[in-house]
């Protein structure tokens, strides 16, 4: 009898302990997509030397998830709310045999008004038009993104020597000006990611505690920009101030990367050097065509050795044309430039990199998106690179 | 024989014009006869919503009303010439508009309307939900809702 007594209090009282929180996870909205795909890799290095050209040849083909992004977003009362992005990125791949998970957003939001909006917490700042948006990868017809924003390509190009990829406060919102709108958006957060870590900016290793930020150095930007609603149409100039750790030579750039007599570390470490940033995209919608572009360089306020002929300043920019056939089948050519940096002008990948392709895509359903894109990548130099890719990928949201 | 069969064809061309012609005009006039009203929960502080500020909106630009409370958008699932005409009214296409809407949800920037089955269903939900607004076909609107706007 007891036994049956503490039993009964025991579900009463859990009833009234869980209705609460059923109470809470109603509003709760949890959603998200993932892209898997399928590509063929030919690459062809060729090495001009004094007794001729060697050409290395190389393919490669493969399968795999990549990426796939799980969104927590919930309404906290009329004007605040959280959201949460997991990103899981080359997950599984066969080549690779290695993938990565991340929390790539996490956020509360203070709406106001339209005009005045706080977002705090880990965020992808608002720069140009696809900082924001380059995970979304349903959104994207492409499957190989813009260089800087695509992040396959993560361990071979440092995307965050072009763009802002955390803010951890953003001020933002729009104001209606006729027919159109203002938007502004201003963030902070710490500079690079290389600023945090154990060793502090004298180079001394152990010098802060599991957890702390030892990041000296903050980031601020922004970008103001005109639109309309519908957004068919958006325009703006974006525009970020850090610095750019040059302390640590041990990270490449995509110019440099895999190529001989390059690579960063034979600049010698140069101090913290004070880093601008300036982006200006335009995106717009006429009848059935669909454009976007962008271009961001890179300056930098650097006290280089007498003998150094290069330069850290960098250029991007890249040109995007789209038309839909019907509502469902669509297709594009793209064009894309990156210069990184130039240790010395006379080695290969000083005259950047160029990308242009073409690809086709058809919505099976809302939700399902089937892929195919060409894009071939090729340096601008004597000892040319170039890389033949054909993408063939699916687009799912859940 | 030559002349019959062109006879018979340019008859048949005709016919296929006049029927097409009675078809397209007939759908044309059913279309247009279908006002669609702008409807909002009862207690809604607006009394009259312009076509811009439908759009903010739908656009999710919009995301609390005048006084504060927050806006909840419901949609039947599917096409219908009701939900063509909506947006035709604002300019934009409902395509267009599901492309929008997924942008800003996921960017946290907005939730896309609710979906629910039927228009039966729609007038329920906006009777019963504060901050509620939807579009229906102007016949089908009753006394549980406001009316903001009537497009014909």
């Amino acid at each position: 009898m007891k036994l049956f007594q503490r039993t009964f209090w025991v579900l009463l009282l859990s009833c009234f302990l869980v209705k609460p929180a059923f109470a809470q996870l109603e509003d709760l909205r949890i959603y998200g997509y993932m892209q898997v795909l399928g590509y063929n890799q030919r690459t062809e290095n060729v090495i001009t030397t004094p007794r001729g050209t060697i050409t290395n040849t190389a393919e490669r083909n493969t399968f795999s998830l990549q990426q796939m992004n799980i969104f927590l977003s919930k309404p906290l009362g009329d004007y605040f709310s959280a959201f949460v992005n997991l990103e899981f990125s080359l997950s599984y791949a066969s080549q690779r045999g290695w993938g990565s998970f991340s929390v790539e957003e996490a956020w509360a939001n203070y709406a106001n008004s339209e005009a005045l909006n706080v977002k705090a917490g880990l965020l992808l700042p608002t720069f140009n038009n696809l900082n924001e948006l380059k995970n979304r990868t349903p959104l994207l017809p492409y499957l190989f993104r813009p260089f800087v924003y695509e992040t396959s390509i993560a361990s071979l190009l440092n995307a965050e020597d072009f763009l802002p990829e955390r803010a951890f406060l953003q001020v933002y919102g729009s104001l209606p000006i006729g027919g159109m709108r203002f938007d502004y958006a201003l963030h902070t957060g710490n500079s690079e990611t290389s600023y945090i870590a154990s060793r502090n900016t004298a180079g001394q290793a152990g010098g802060g505690l599991t957890g702390e930020d030892t990041s000296p150095f903050k980031s601020v930007g922004g970008r103001i920009g005109v639109r309309n609603a519908a957004e068919t149409f958006k325009v703006g100039v974006s525009g970020t101030y850090d610095r750019d750790k040059r302390t640590d030579t041990t990270f490449g750039t995509f110019a440099a990367a895999g190529l001989p007599g390059v690579r960063r570390e034979f600049l010698a470490p140069i101090g913290d050097v004070p880093r601008v940033r300036v982006g200006a995209d335009l995106s717009f919608s006429v009848a059935n065509f669909e454009f976007e572009g962008e271009y961001i360089g890179v300056f930098h306020d650097a006290k280089y050795p007498t003998n150094f002929r290069g330069t850290l300043d960098k250029t991007f920019y890249y040109g995007h044309l789209l038309y839909n056939f019907t509502d469902k089948f669509f297709a594009y050519g793209n064009y894309n430039y990156l210069k990184g940096d130039v240790i010395n002008p006379d080695d290969a990948g000083a005259g950047g990199l160029e990308a242009f392709g073409g690809g086709a895509g058809y919505r099976i359903t809302d939700g399902l998106v089937a892929k195919a894109q060409y894009q071939r990548i090729q340096s601008r130099s004597t000892n040319a690179i170039t890389i033949n890719f054909i993408y063939l990928g699916l687009s799912v949201i859940f | 024989m030559n002349i019959t069969t062109k006879k018979i064809i340019s008859l048949n061309a005709a016919s296929i014009l006049i029927v097409g012609l009675f078809f397209f005009t007939a759908s044309s006039a059913s279309m247009f006869a279908q006002s669609v009203a702008v409807i909002a929960h009862k207690s809604s502080s607006a009394q009259t919503l312009e076509a811009d500020k439908i759009l903010d909106i739908y656009t999710l630009n919009t995301r609390n009303w005048a006084d504060g409370s927050k806006i909840t958008v419901f949609e039947v699932k599917g096409d219908s010439p009701i939900k063509s005409r909506f947006y035709a009214s604002l300019n934009t296409a409902f395509t267009e508009m599901q492309k929008l809407w997924l942008k800003k949800q996921f960017s946290g920037k907005g939730l896309p309307p609710i979906a629910v089955n039927s228009e039966q269903e729609l007038l329920e939900k906006v009777a019963n939900t504060p901050g509620a607004i939807a579009y229906v076909n102007a016949e089908s609107v009753n006394k549980n809702v406001k009316v903001l706007a009537t497009i014909k």
